[in-house]
């Protein structure tokens, strides 16, 4: 029997598809052209995705006798990938501007990329979740060895691959205890097993190895080792993806999981959890003081951030899914306006070194406000989007008695304020290293101010913005 | 039988993995991990998986392998290098980290053989049942297996396209 293909639902999916076909014949046909003919193409595909996105909202359904599933939390994760491209891709056109490499393999890998995290957001099989997870991973794995001249790129590359190809062996193995025990691999009979004999010891083995992986994807504590070295090897746009699309694809799956498969085992859980977020939140806040390298410490406090997300998850109730939600969106724009202003420093100044960035306001307001802005928002300074997002996570946490987790939390945030005011010394107070004026073409400014509209807005306007995240997760409840 | 074949293909499976971890050499690993995945492939044929163990001597035995035994001899790792290695501080943490980990595993098959009651009847893994599934229930998993394979070949080119330019080659060669 062949299956119903409802073109809607993966209408996103196979959009991406037809652009890769396209930009492979187009790029035989082209040829070598010093033009960056496929930046712009990929922009404008991802604009008609975006639209497509709007078109195709409230279309909720399953396919392929439900391994694909189209809900509001798969359809809020789609268009948060997909805006996270969009921030990608126009750091990627600025960041190559400035090397003499072949870009266009590059464009491919991010689409694949794409193409993966969205997958990820529908998933509700293991076997169809851990392919998906395999297309970000390979593509991302390659993007981060992608300059092949600069010795640490290279290095970031394989320390990922290696410790990447690790991970995945763990979830196939947990994959393999899972169909041992419920002789499926489909999300729903897993469920339906697990509410049967929530203590099988198959199962919870099998968990533990998956949980692993995923550990591995958000860069929590036990398996965060990769980080540093890989964020400050990769080029920068890969390091922005990393930082945010491939940790919010950890947390999809972590929603999934946690709060649909395995919910009836989350009250055994909530502990483990509550303990993983502490350890994670100090160790990233705390080792990123002695930080020189930007890229370092933004990699450092990404752990310190998935502490603080794994605090929703230890909470467990609809507050704490949707406070994980809402944080995700506000971290996509600090982090990834954080990010651009790194890019566009680095075009010009071949450096990532903290120290370089001494008087920046005075060459550039523009960049130097909007790093102020996404560090104040990721230590979480009240009208900013981290602000309102840590203060429901704790909140989340309160509500499930984990009242100390929450004071961790309250601490780490003073922690992490001593080194990114360090970095705002710099740019503010410090003298400039050089007088030439650093110049920012209209297209990148507007993303710039995007970013910062994002950070302020969620901040200021939060009710709107949390009624969003409560609906994608409703869902799941 | 059947269970002495078990036995005998068990017995030299165990063998074999122990070998491809403790051997000195990387190249008789290789070797080893032959026999292993070979024993493996009888072990899949005992139960009537035909295909997966066809499969498995196919690829991993005839390609996967013959890859790593190009690699390991290419690469030509010194004594040194290998003994830093075997002297590694992390070394009684690793054998700590494994030795709670097959407790574990072991702890965990014991009590799921205790509660499972029925046996598994053959697998019966033949190439139309296998083509069958993939054509129907696993259509999607399958077709994108191949944006995998997309990736890797994409990432295959790029990285090793103009890596070698004259003066790198130079350096290689003298």
């Amino acid at each position: 029997m062949i299956p119903n293909i409802h073109w809607n639902l993966i209408s996103l999916e196979t959009t991406i598809t037809a652009v890769l076909a396209l930009f492979i014949l187009l790029d035989i046909l082209i040829g070598k052209t010093q033009k960056d003919w496929m930046g712009n193409l990929s922009l404008v595909a991802l604009f008609a995705m975006i639209l497509m996105w709007f078109r195709g909202d409230h279309i909720w359904g399953q396919m392929f006798s439900g391994m694909y599933i189209v809900d509001s939390l798969a359809w809020f994760f789609k268009g948060f990938f997909l805006l996270t491209m969009f921030f990608v891709l126009v750091m990627t056109q600025q960041f190559f501007r400035s090397l003499e490499q072949r870009k266009d393999e590059f464009y491919l890998l991010l689409w694949l990329a794409l193409l993966g995290m969205l997958l990820i957001a529908s998933s509700a099989d293991f076997l169809l979740l851990f392919i998906s997870i395999e297309i970000l991973t390979v593509s991302l794995y390659v993007m981060t060895a992608y300059l092949k001249r600069d010795k640490h790129s290279i290095e970031a590359g394989m320390k990922y691959l290696i410790l990447g190809a690790l991970a995945s062996g763990l979830f196939l193995y947990g994959i393999s205890f899972l169909y041992g025990a419920a002789h499926s691999t489909r999300f729903v009979v897993i469920q339906q097993f697990v509410a049967d004999q929530p203590t099988n010891p198959m199962l919870l083995f099998g968990f533990v190895l998956i949980f692993s992986a995923i550990g591995f994807k958000i860069a929590s504590v036990p398996f965060h080792l990769w980080v540093p070295d890989v964020y400050q090897g990769a080029p920068t746009p890969v390091t922005a993806l990393l930082s945010v699309g491939s940790k919010a694809a950890g947390f999809v799956i972590l929603l999934r999981l946690l709060f649909g498969v395995f919910a009836p085992l989350h009250d055994h859980l909530t502990l483990i959890l509550a303990i993983l977020s502490a350890v994670t939140m100090c160790y990233g806040n705390l080792a990123a003081i002695p930080q020189k390298n930007i890229k370092r410490l933004l990699g450092y406090s990404s752990i310190g951030h998935a502490g603080y997300l794994l605090m929703g998850a230890a909470a467990g109730s609809t507050l704490g899914a949707a406070a994980i939600t809402f944080y995700l969106l506000g971290y996509l724009f600090t982090n990834l306006g954080a990010f651009l202003v790194i890019v566009l420093y680095f075009v010009v100044s071949k450096n990532d070194e903290i120290s370089d960035y001494s008087g920046l306001s005075q060459r550039s307001p523009l960049l130097a406000c909007a790093l102020f802005l996404a560090l104040m928002s990721l230590a979480g300074i009240p009208p900013m989007a981290g602000f309102f997002g840590k203060f429901s996570l704790f909140i989340a946490a309160v509500q499930n008695g984990l009242v100390w987790l929450a004071f961790v939390g309250a601490a780490n945030v003073i922690i992490s304020l001593y080194y990114y005011l360090m970095v705002v010394k710099r740019i503010y107070i410090d003298p400039p290293i050089s007088a030439y004026p650093i110049s920012v073409s209209w297209p990148v400014r507007l993303t710039l101010w995007l970013a910062m509209a994002g950070m302020i807005g969620i901040g200021i306007f939060q009710g709107p913005f949390l009624d969003i995240a409560l609906a994608a997760v409703k869902g799941m409840f | 039988m059947n269970s002495i074949f078990f036995y005998f293909f068990a017995t030299v499976l165990i063998l074999a993995a122990l070998t491809v971890v403790l051997a000195r050499n990387p190249s008789y690993s290789v070797l080893s991990l032959v026999v292993a995945i070979f024993s493996l492939a009888s072990i899949f044929i005992l139960l009537e998986a035909f295909f997966v163990g066809v499969i498995l001597l196919l690829v991993y035995a005839g390609a996967v392998l013959v890859l790593f035994l190009f690699v390991v001899m290419l690469l030509n790792l010194n004594k040194e290098e290998v003994a830093r290695v075997r002297q590694s501080r992390l070394r009684p943490l690793g054998f700590l980290v494994g030795a709670a980990f097959l407790v574990e595993f072991l702890w965990v098959i014991k009590a799921s053989t205790a509660t499972e009651t029925k046996t598994p009847g053959s697998i019966r893994g033949t190439i139309e049942t296998i083509g069958r599934i993939l054509f129907t229930d696993y259509l999607l998993p399958f077709e994108l297996t191949s944006f995998l394979l997309l990736a890797a070949v994409i990432g295959i080119v790029s990285l090793a396209q103009g890596a070698l330019k004259s003066d790198d080659t130079q350096q290689l060669s003298s």
